[in-house]
């Protein structure tokens, strides 16, 4: 995710802009999914494009599950060893929903607030 | 390699002293089973590059001791609950210790916002409280606040 001469501030800006929405991203990962830790991580990355560091993605899981938005259960795999799952509580879909709506809307907020800049920008080049 | 993830998870372990000890255990087992997963993709010998990429034993422990004290918070606006989520945060950060710093000093002064102002604040913490006590629901609302935007 990083460019080239970015100006200053931006990557701070966009590291909480991600750390922002992580909430998001883990609730929708999880929606008619039971994935574990590292298949979270890579559903993430691979689906939204976020490079989040994983030590970041457990103590969210920890929380959310403390907040009864997900249920967890160690599953003993048939080859290695056991490994934690994940799912949406009927909670953790009611905030999956409420959450995705509010990210809907501003997002098209944003985006028309935006959109004279860009189109100004590409006038520029 | 086994010891430098035992010395790792332990790292970690000692600094979540104080939570329950099954959730430790649970933290534990399951970066335990992170790990073994990463190595199982990339071998043994990334185990120093696994281990960073998870973090810091300190910051990692942090981090879950800062979800689990915003958790607390969001779960009850109660003032008791705020000051002991605040008092957690002091215990780990320098921003936190001048949040609690300010609680304890503000708690009573003698000066007061004016009540229907705090009536407003407090209507978005769902706190109910009167009019003597508008200056005490202003704090913890800022307080609360605080908490859950360090975040």
């Amino acid at each position: 995710m990083k460019r080239r001469s970015a100006p200053e501030g931006i990557e701070s800006w966009e590291a909480q802009l991600r750390k922002g929405s992580l909430e998001l991203a883990i609730l929708a990962v999880l929606w008619n999914s039971r994935l574990y830790g590292i298949d979270i991580i890579r559903t993430i990355r691979e689906k939204c494009g976020l490079e989040l560091a994983e030590g970041t993605i457990y103590p969210i899981l920890n929380r959310l599950k403390a907040d009864d938005y997900l249920n967890s259960e160690w599953i003993e795999a048939e080859k290695g060893h056991p490994r934690k799952y994940y799912w949406l509580t009927s909670k953790g879909q009611d905030r999956a929903r409420a959450l995705s709506r509010a990210w809907e809307h501003f997002g098209k907020s944003m985006d028309a607030v935006c959109r004279p800049i860009l189109t100004n920008a590409e006038a520029d080049k | 390699m086994d010891e430098i993830v035992a010395s790792y998870l332990k790292q970690v372990a000692s600094r979540l002293q104080g939570l329950p000890e099954d959730s430790v255990r649970d933290i534990v087992s399951e970066l335990r089973s992170h790990i073994a997963d990463r190595v199982e993709e990339s071998g043994s010998p990334a185990i120093e590059r696994i281990l960073s990429e998870l973090g810091k034993p300190e910051e990692l422990a942090k981090e879950y001791r800062l979800q689990l004290v915003l958790s607390t918070t969001q779960r009850t606006c109660r003032p008791w609950r705020i000051l002991h989520g605040t008092l957690a945060w002091a215990r780990l950060t320098l921003t936190g210790v001048f949040v609690f710093a300010f609680i304890l000093a503000a708690y009573s002064p003698p000066w007061s916002v004016s009540p229907r102002r705090s009536r407003s604040l407090c209507s978005r913490t769902r706190w109910v409280c009167g009019e003597g006590r508008s200056t005490r629901c202003w704090v913890f609302w800022a307080a609360e606040l605080m908490l859950r935007n360090q975040l």
